[in-house]
């Protein structure tokens, strides 16, 4: 086994110069295109604005007023265009996808306010939108219908009380209250403030992605290995049991082999990504210095593990070049976006959530974040090294059932 | 020294494809077996190189079974199987290096089985770069390592050059002169020449065959 093992590694390092520029062709591929993402994304939120039409009765003077108040002087200007239109129009370019909803007036909504009894605004959108952000929505439009009808209710309660005890010059002070309460409604965003307390366990969303990117990046570069290491001809592997090595012994040596070929790969991906991110001029983009990353590095060479059993057992589970790469590319982008490795795992469905917490991805991601938040993680690197045996263990029953089947004997001939 | 196989038998799923597979061969004789293509040869000498169990029976070597003694089977059968057992990216040395101690492998090349076979002519070229004929010399010289005394033979001479097949059959004989025993799985009429005795393997069963040179008598028989 231990030449066997030693011959494995030297294979591995005659082909691994093509390994290294397949992967940095890859990681390259896979920056410009997240590059590309984000930089659309940016584009499409810095320049997108709600736009919601306001329907229903608006010939009322003081309507109007609002409406140019709140397009003017309120906060939500910045995220919300307000357009007046018809509520036929508004439904027609909801279903259109042109406005994102609209506000219904009921008919003398202002003129009833005025006299204290105020209905509530209707809000409409379209089911699609039904997410957190319409929902604030939804909640900002019943805040001010309650708080409009309420208030007003209140002062104008004051101000015919005023009226009825004959005291004078109370019109001043009246003037005064709903000064006080329109600069409460405008000033109504320095009542909260939000706070991020971290997506998972606690990490930020960069070190989150940069947790999640990483694992999918790691089991990226299996694909690298597929021409090396999937087996058409197992001609080998049935002399190596004849001759007294056992088809664990040999699937060890491949699996310890590629482990470190994997490390090397890594390593000298990650000197070769400081040069030049150094050469460029952006080294700042480096998270910390190189001391501190060692523990972060410590973490990657544990999942490394995992990933090389995941990768032995794609290769055994496929019998040529063309099924690997499409095999291990789909169950990798499947395993990563069901762990959360591309959006935050609160995104994603419950029953999906709790899944992640099973997955070989989502564990491997949680242990890195552990980086991050100073946690060992311990059930996590159980976890990994529970996965990485379960991998081997399917790679060796595969690999058994193989060299003692007919179909694979066949396979290939001289 | 003698081998007797007795009564092995193997199924896969419903289909048996042995049944009570019995044979004896002593020392200094080459047997071949014949059969179409999916008949069981393969099985047969795969099951005796211990690369897969079979459903019952033994083989015997002096009167030990070696279905029992997996050590013992390994040091004393030499298995070529079909394919190429080489690891394609390395050189010849470095794929006799895995059988071989550099002591063992030197002396081979200045004047035993590996200079017979002429690897040495070819012992720094990558086995991706080998003709087909290298290929199968340097895979024979690989399962010979520790010259084991029954040499177990998947089709050896498939789609080789005449040259190639000439210096295979000049092994085999000198195996054979030295006393061991050669059990070859076979199509080739160069190798059914080698063969002291020939056996057909039909519907499972293993039958004696006297090839007298007549071709169509021995496609019938198939």
């Amino acid at each position: 086994m231990k030449r066997y093992f030693y011959l494995q590694l030297k294979r591995g390092l005659k082909v691994f110069p093509f390994i290294l520029l397949t992967a940095l062709i890859i990681l390259a591929s896979v920056a410009a295109i997240f590059l590309a993402v984000q930089s659309r994304m940016q584009n499409s939120e810095e320049n997108q604005r709600f736009k919601i039409a306001i329907t229903g009765d608006l010939d009322d003077k003081y309507s109007q007023l609002g409406l140019a108040v709140l397009q003017n002087f309120d906060d939500t200007r910045f995220a919300i265009e307000l357009v007046e239109m018809t509520t036929d129009e508004a439904e027609a370019q909801l279903k259109k996808g042109g406005i994102s909803a609209y506000v219904v007036l009921p008919e003398n909504f202002i003129e009833r306010a005025l006299s204290g009894d105020v209905d509530r605004v209707t809000y409409v959108t379209s089911a699609g939108s039904q997410n957190v952000v319409s929902m604030f929505k939804n909640e900002f439009t019943a805040l001010i219908t309650d708080m409009v009808v309420h208030s007003e209710k209140g002062t104008y309660a004051i101000s015919s009380a005023v009226k009825d005890s004959g005291l004078s010059g109370a019109g001043k002070y009246m003037d005064e209250l709903s000064m006080e309460y329109v600069d409460l409604i405008f000033s109504r965003s320095k009542v909260m403030t939000v706070e991020q307390l971290g997506i998972s366990q606690g990490v930020s969303t960069t070190e989150y992605y940069v947790c999640g990117l990483a694992v999918f990046l790691l089991m990226l570069l299996g694909i690298t290995f597929v021409t090396m290491c999937v087996k058409h001809d197992l001609s080998l592997n049935r002399l190596l049991v004849s001759k007294g090595t056992s088809s664990l012994a040999q699937l060890i040596g491949e699996f310890a082999a590629h482990y470190i070929i994997l490390s090397l790969l890594i390593a000298a991906m990650a000197a070769i990504g400081s040069v030049a991110l150094a050469i460029v001029g952006k080294g700042d983009l480096l998270l910390t210095s190189f001391a501190d990353l060692l523990p972060l590095f410590a973490r990657i060479f544990v999942v490394l593990l995992m990933i090389s059993g995941f990768n032995t057992l794609m290769f055994e589970l496929s019998g040529n070049v063309v099924s690997a790469v499409l095999f291990h590319f789909f169950s990798t982008m499947g395993l990563c976006y069901v762990s959360g490795c591309f959006y935050p795992i609160y995104s994603l469905p419950l029953p999906l959530q709790k899944l992640s917490h099973f997955l070989p991805t989502g564990i491997a991601r949680e242990y890195l974040e552990g980086y991050f938040v100073g946690d060992t993680n311990f059930i996590q690197l159980v976890g990994i090294l529970i996965f990485t045996v379960a991998f081997l263990t399917a790679a060796l029953l595969i690999r058994s059932a193989k060299i003692k089947s007919r179909r694979w004997r066949y396979a290939k001939t001289v | 020294m003698n081998i007797e196989i007795k009564a092995i038998r193997k199924s896969y799923g419903r289909k048996q494809v042995l049944r009570d597979i019995t044979l004896s061969v002593t020392s200094g004789k080459c047997i071949g077996i014949l059969g179409s293509n999916g008949s069981g040869k393969s099985t047969l000498l795969s099951i005796l190189a211990g690369v897969q169990s079979s459903d019952g029976g033994e083989f015997l070597f002096d009167g030990r079974d070696l279905f029992k003694y997996e050590k013992q089977r390994a040091l004393l059968v030499g298995y070529v199987p079909q394919g190429t057992p080489l690891i394609e990216e390395l050189t010849a040395k470095d794929n006799l290096f895995l059988w071989y101690t550099r002591e063992e492998m030197q002396k081979e090349l200045d004047s035993g089985i590996l200079k017979m076979l002429g690897i040495g002519d070819f012992l720094s070229t990558q086995v991706s770069k080998m003709s087909g004929g290298m290929k199968k010399r340097l895979a024979i010289g690989c399962a010979i390592a520790k010259r084991p005394p029954i040499l177990i033979l998947d089709e050896p001479m498939a789609a080789l050059d005449i040259a190639c097949k000439q210096s295979i059959s000049e092994y085999i004989k000198r195996h054979k002169q030295e006393g061991g025993i050669v059990l070859i799985s076979t199509h080739d009429l160069i190798e059914m020449e080698l063969c002291d005795e020939q056996y057909i393997i039909k519907n499972g069963v293993l039958n004696r065959f006297d090839y007298k040179g007549n071709l169509d008598e021995l496609v019938k028989s198939l």
